[in-house]
């Protein structure tokens, strides 16, 4: 019997700082360009480092939620195949 | 049950809500320190005006524009906006030159307007930065509207619909990756190939009276001029240099040129849509018939425009810089830039994301010899044959030997008309020590117009001067007025008072006071200040087989009648040592620590800079920037971002928070009326509590904060001075741009500007805004300044009578007007913290004497402290310029706001006590805790200051159009923004939920376990 990974679980981590990440990456420009428009210039998204930090970060985030999510799905689906049926709760179960 | 006690997907709801949770908490508290910036952004006055119903109030500044129930009257007054702006936008305009009659166009003239600039979203109304003012374009005809109003002109519609609705500029801030505050600009005018095309080329012919091509140049906060923008543009400049023409540009105007040449069009207008002077030299290849400098003339420009070149306005404005060939030739352009020391010790840590530049410096070390008085003083002393100065130094257009006429193409005052003045009768008679200047001005042409006429002073440049370093230009405007619209064949007798007190000269390292010396001083009258010189130098015996050139070049002799020398008998070096409001107040050198010569963090390297001047114009030429060391220790410690504060020995700790006076508690309304020293300000100081002080100096973020324990209202403050910046009266909905300084200055009508700006004081009363960041009397130490557009020209005299204008029109309305940006600060680069170095004279010459008039006449009531250092002290605390000039010697009353305080050295806390201590009121910042006076509650020095600074902040709002709607009982009520009732409902929700998550996945975690144990499936 395989123990099962909990690709979701990770999957759902990655989601909730993807979010908060994106929602920063977003204020930030906002904020930025409010200052900016005091003197009328331009803010960039990526204008400074931690702007670009805080970009890639989420990416990673992101692609990491998508890995997991492609990683519990082959994982379900090899599970199935072990233990021939339903899977989740059942393995979940046994893996305590 | 199972998906119920999903521990997973319980941990991630419980990590989501619990970091929510943080966010919200943790907000809250940032949220509390950055409330002003919050309210700013999002436009939220907090505080409510509570005013009983049948109160009297306060009712000193109406608005002019009432409807007949009382209520402001939003239409009316900007339709007066307009029509002032449009009148100042047409006097301003300058006409360079106009041969075969080309302007004014002739009635019924089909035109077809050129440029990308020819669209309305394109012009620049105005320049960039926190100046700028958006231009909602449909307020206003567009060109084509414009021009056929009155049905005498027909515009091409095919070419005018060919360009490109946006297109005309852009800005690229940090283009080259460097974040050190400069931006590039690109001008994207259209290839010649793109604009010819055959349908639109088969145009020309029907509109072919007038090819007028718009050149549009724009300048902005953090955005100099000089930089090599070819590298990041499509369309290259030929000289790799903004203010010169664009290969596209050039391309254009051959362009026209030949079709105008093979019949096509009959005439080629030049119109330049600019706020500094373009480089002349490509420019004038081209047989352009008429050239117009138009300046930036906000909502305005399109009507102003029509005026002139219809002929219903004769141009009558004047230039208020020298247009030379090559913007390099100026001596000044040499040490403009971005210069770092070359080795350094242990200065503060370059922090370019906190505004804080370190590591910069700027050297005047062309003194005084700025503008006009380096072309025309070296054009003398050429004529004279002193100072070497035909030698080949600092020949930048021509070759070989320096000549005036290889290098300026119009000289400062240069401006022709439609018609043809004549000047008779110059008469110079003297009353107690005033000189009175009197010409009389005869209109000799067929159009009526107006005429500016300028009055300068030659003062003698003596053995004493030599000896002691001190410089004196050939000329220098001292007086100008302007003649009413005189009809063809009318006269008007103009004089113009010159006060002797323009005769003194600052002699920094010998009296280091104001010296009046004896010898003869010239006062002459001319067209231009090329043409007084001439004249002054006709009187003292030169001709044109001296090399003397008129103003375009042309060999010419002046005319000693328009001059007059008067003689001083006597060295009196006393008379002007002692400030003329107070003569308690002794006038001696402040700025020792920004002379190289002189400061003693310099002592290691006098040798680095050598002053220009006119004993040696080949010896003292720049050739290359000064390079400077940060080493000495002297030098690092003035650099550090604090140092110890001055203690008063007789300072008391102020009382805080008690009602001392007899009669009980003190309202600033009750004050009205009061002078500045009245004792009752002590009462009602003892008022305030310690975290109001703090709060009213330290957290101005385009507010005056209220003080409710003696119900002073907030103070809404929004950028200037091209108009009010993103506050708009309700009924109107838009903003309004008013013409730039430079077009202002251009006017030499010191009414027309005071009019403009008391409709602009009204569009403040109307946008219930209080103060302005504005207006600004920068000197335009090179063409490349960014904020030249905004400032008014390269000579200090007619900088400080506009200013004063200004300052008159806009208090008269009871603004607060923050007069910008004192001092030093001509140039952008590095403008947050570089250090700027001169010596005295020409700092009170040259930068000082802007600001001076609008100060001692004007009476300012407020003034902004420059972001640069001068030597190495902040300026917002340099207690010479704050305190001993601007308060003592000038007797300034008002307050000193910071420019936007983001920079580390003037926004930490030690920082903040020297500013308060030397003078500096006010904090253009929103933060509220951690930076302000943390640790000095008990410090009865600053405590003292901080008081004073209240006061001074108090007394003018006081006298502003903020108290107006106030009464005896009026109260200022704190009411709690919006966002905080969304923070606390975030807070719980999150909370609420975190707590849920939390339980949900532990129980999710032990109910598995004790199902376990109790062996239950």
């Amino acid at each position: 019997m395989k123990k099962k990974k909990h690709w979701g679980f990770f999957a759902g981590l990655c989601g909730v700082f993807a979010f908060y990440l994106t929602v920063a990456f977003v204020a930030l420009g906002l904020i930025l360009g409010r200052i900016e428009a005091e003197t009328n210039g331009q803010a960039n998204l990526f204008g400074t480092w931690w702007q670009v930090a805080i970009f890639v970060l989420d990416l990673l985030c992101v692609l990491g939620m998508a890995a997991f999510i492609v990683l519990s799905v082959l994982s379900r689906k090899r599970m199935a195949k072990v233990n021939g049926g339903d899977v989740m709760e059942v393995a979940d179960e046994k893996a305590v | 049950m199972k998906k119920l006690f999903n521990k997973y997907l319980w941990t991630l709801f419980s990590i989501f809500f619990v970091i929510a949770f943080i966010i919200f908490i943790v907000g809250e508290s940032v949220i509390r320190e950055n409330e002003t910036n919050i309210n700013y952004g999002f436009g939220i006055d907090p505080y409510k005006q509570v005013t009983g119903e049948d109160e009297e109030v306060v009712n000193d500044y109406p608005s002019d524009f009432l409807k007949a129930d009382g209520t402001l009257d939003d239409v009316a007054m900007r339709k007066n906006s307009m029509a002032v702006s449009e009148a100042a936008a047409a006097e301003g305009a300058v006409l360079l030159w106009n041969e075969n009659g080309a302007l004014p166009l002739k009635e019924h003239a089909k035109i077809s307007f050129f440029g990308v600039s020819s669209k309305p979203k394109n012009y620049l109304y105005i320049g960039h930065g926190s100046g700028h003012v958006t231009v909602t374009t449909t307020d206003f005809p567009d060109l084509k509207a414009q021009f056929e109003s009155e049905q005498k002109f027909t515009v091409n519609p095919t070419l005018l619909n060919s360009y490109p609705d946006t297109q005309a500029y852009a800005i690229l801030s940090n283009p080259n990756g460097d974040d050190n505050h400069y931006r590039e600009f690109t001008v994207n005018e259209r290839a010649w190939n793109t604009v010819a095309t055959s349908s639109v080329s088969a145009s020309f012919k029907d509109y072919g009276d007038a090819a007028i091509y718009i050149i549009s140049r724009t300048g902005a906060e953090d955005g100099d001029t000089w930089f090599d923008t070819s590298k990041n543009t499509p369309d290259r400049h030929i000289e790799d240099n903004y203010l010169d023409l664009t290969k596209n540009e050039a391309d254009t105007l051959e362009a026209l040129c030949e079709l105008k040449k093979n019949g096509t069009f009959s005439s080629v207008i030049l119109v330049l849509n600019t706020g500094t002077p373009m480089q002349m030299k490509n420019i004038v290849k081209y047989d352009i018939d008429a050239c117009l400098f138009a300046g930036m003339g906000g909502n305005a420009s399109f009507a102003a425009l029509y005026d002139v070149m219809s002929g219903k306005v004769s141009p009558s404005g004047r230039l208020v810089d020298t247009y030379a060939y090559d913007g390099n030739s100026a001596p000044s352009s040499v040490n403009t830039g971005a210069f770092e020391f070359t080795k350094y010790g242990s200065l503060p840590a370059e922090n370019r994301g906190g505004n804080s530049y370190n590591h910069a410096y700027i050297v005047y070390e062309e003194g005084i010899y700025v503008g006009y008085r380096y072309y025309e003083t070296r054009y003398a002393d050429a004529v004279m044959g002193s100072g070497n100065a035909s030698s080949s130094a600092g020949v930048v257009a021509g070759s070989g030997n320096w000549k005036y006429q290889d290098e300026v193409k119009f000289p400062f005052g240069y401006g022709i008309s439609y018609t043809n003045f004549g000047y008779s009768d110059f008469k110079v008679t003297k009353s107690g020590s005033d000189y009175n200047v009197s010409v009389t001005v005869e209109n000799k042409g067929n159009v009526a117009a107006k005429t500016p006429v300028q009055i300068y002073l030659q003062k003698p440049y003596t053995d004493y001067d030599r000896e002691k370093g001190i410089e004196k230009s050939a000329i220098e405007l001292v007086g100008y007025t302007k003649t009413g619209l005189l009809e063809p064949g009318k006269k008007q007798t103009v004089t113009v008072t010159v006060p002797e007190y323009e005769f003194k000269t600052y002699d920094s390292y010998g009296e280091k006071t104001y010296i009046l010396e004896k010898g003869d001083y010239y006062l002459a009258t001319g067209f231009d200040a090329h043409d007084a010189l001439n004249n002054i130098l006709a009187l003292r015996g030169y001709d044109a087989e001296d090399g003397m050139v008129d103003s375009l070049g042309a060999s010419a002799a002046g005319d000693a009648s328009f001059a007059y020398a008067a003689n001083v008998k006597q060295d009196d070096f006393t008379k002007y040592s002692v400030a003329p409001a107070d003569s308690r107040v002794k006038v001696t050198n402040q700025f020792d620590n920004a002379d190289i010569l002189l400061y003693p963090g310099t002592a290691d390297q006098r040798d680095a800079v050598t002053y220009l001047s006119r004993k040696d114009w080949a010896g003292t030429y720049p050739e290359a920037p000064v390079s400077l060391e940060a080493r000495n220790r002297t030098f690092v410690t003035d650099m550090q971002y604090s140092a110890t504060v001055e203690t008063d020995p007789d300072a008391v700790m102020p009382k805080y928070g008690e009602v001392t006076n007899p009669a009980g508690r003190l309202n600033l309304v009750n004050m009205k009326g009061l002078s500045y020293s009245d004792e009752h300000w002590e009462n009602l100081l003892d008022q305030l509590t310690w975290e109001e002080t703090i709060t009213i100096c330290g957290v101005g973020n385009h507010v005056i904060s209220a003080c409710p324990s003696v119900a002073s209202p907030p103070v809404l403050a929004y950028d200037g001075p091209a108009g009010v910046r993103e506050k708009v009266p309700k009924d109107v909905g838009t903003s309004m741009a008013f013409p730039g300084g430079v077009l202002l200055a251009s006017t030499w009508n010191e009414e027309a500007v005071e009019e403009v700006c008391k409709a602009f004081g009204n569009e403040l009363i109307h946008a219930g805004v209080g103060e302005l960041y504005g207006t600004g009397a920068g000197i335009h130490r090179s063409v490349y300044g960014g904020r030249n557009w905004e400032y008014f020209s390269e000579d200090p005299f007619i900088s400080g009578r506009t200013l004063t204008a200004e300052v008159k029109g806009l208090q008269g309305k009871g603004a607060i007007v923050n007069i910008k940006h004192f001092a030093l600060n001509d140039q952008e680069i590095y403008r947050c913290g570089t250090t700027t170095w001169a010596n005295e004279q020409a700092i009170r010459e040259i930068y000082l004497k802007a600001f001076e008039p609008a100060v001692t006449e004007g009476n300012a009531n407020g003034v902004m402290s420059s972001l640069n250092r001068i030597g190495c002290v902040w300026a917002g605390k340099h207690k010479g310029l704050l305190t001993n000039v601007l308060r003592d010697e000038w007797g300034f009353i008002g307050l000193v706001e910071t420019d936007s305080a983001s920079g580390l050295y003037m926004r930490l806390v030690d920082a903040r006590a020297e500013a308060i201590v030397a003078g500096n009121d006010l904090w253009l910042r929103g933060n509220s805790n951690g930076e302000l006076w943390t640790g000095y509650e008990n410090n009865a020095t600053v405590a003292c200051a901080l008081r004073e600074s209240a006061h001074r902040i108090l007394y003018t709002v006081l006298n502003s159009a903020a108290m107006d709607g106030v009464g005896n009982n009026t109260k200022w009520v704190y009411e709690t923004p919006w966002y905080y009732s969304v923070i606390t409902a975030g807070q719980i929700v999150t909370g609420v939920l975190s707590g849920i998550g939390i339980a949900m996945a532990v129980a999710s975690f032990v109910l598995p376990l004790r199902k376990k144990k109790g062996g239950k499936s």
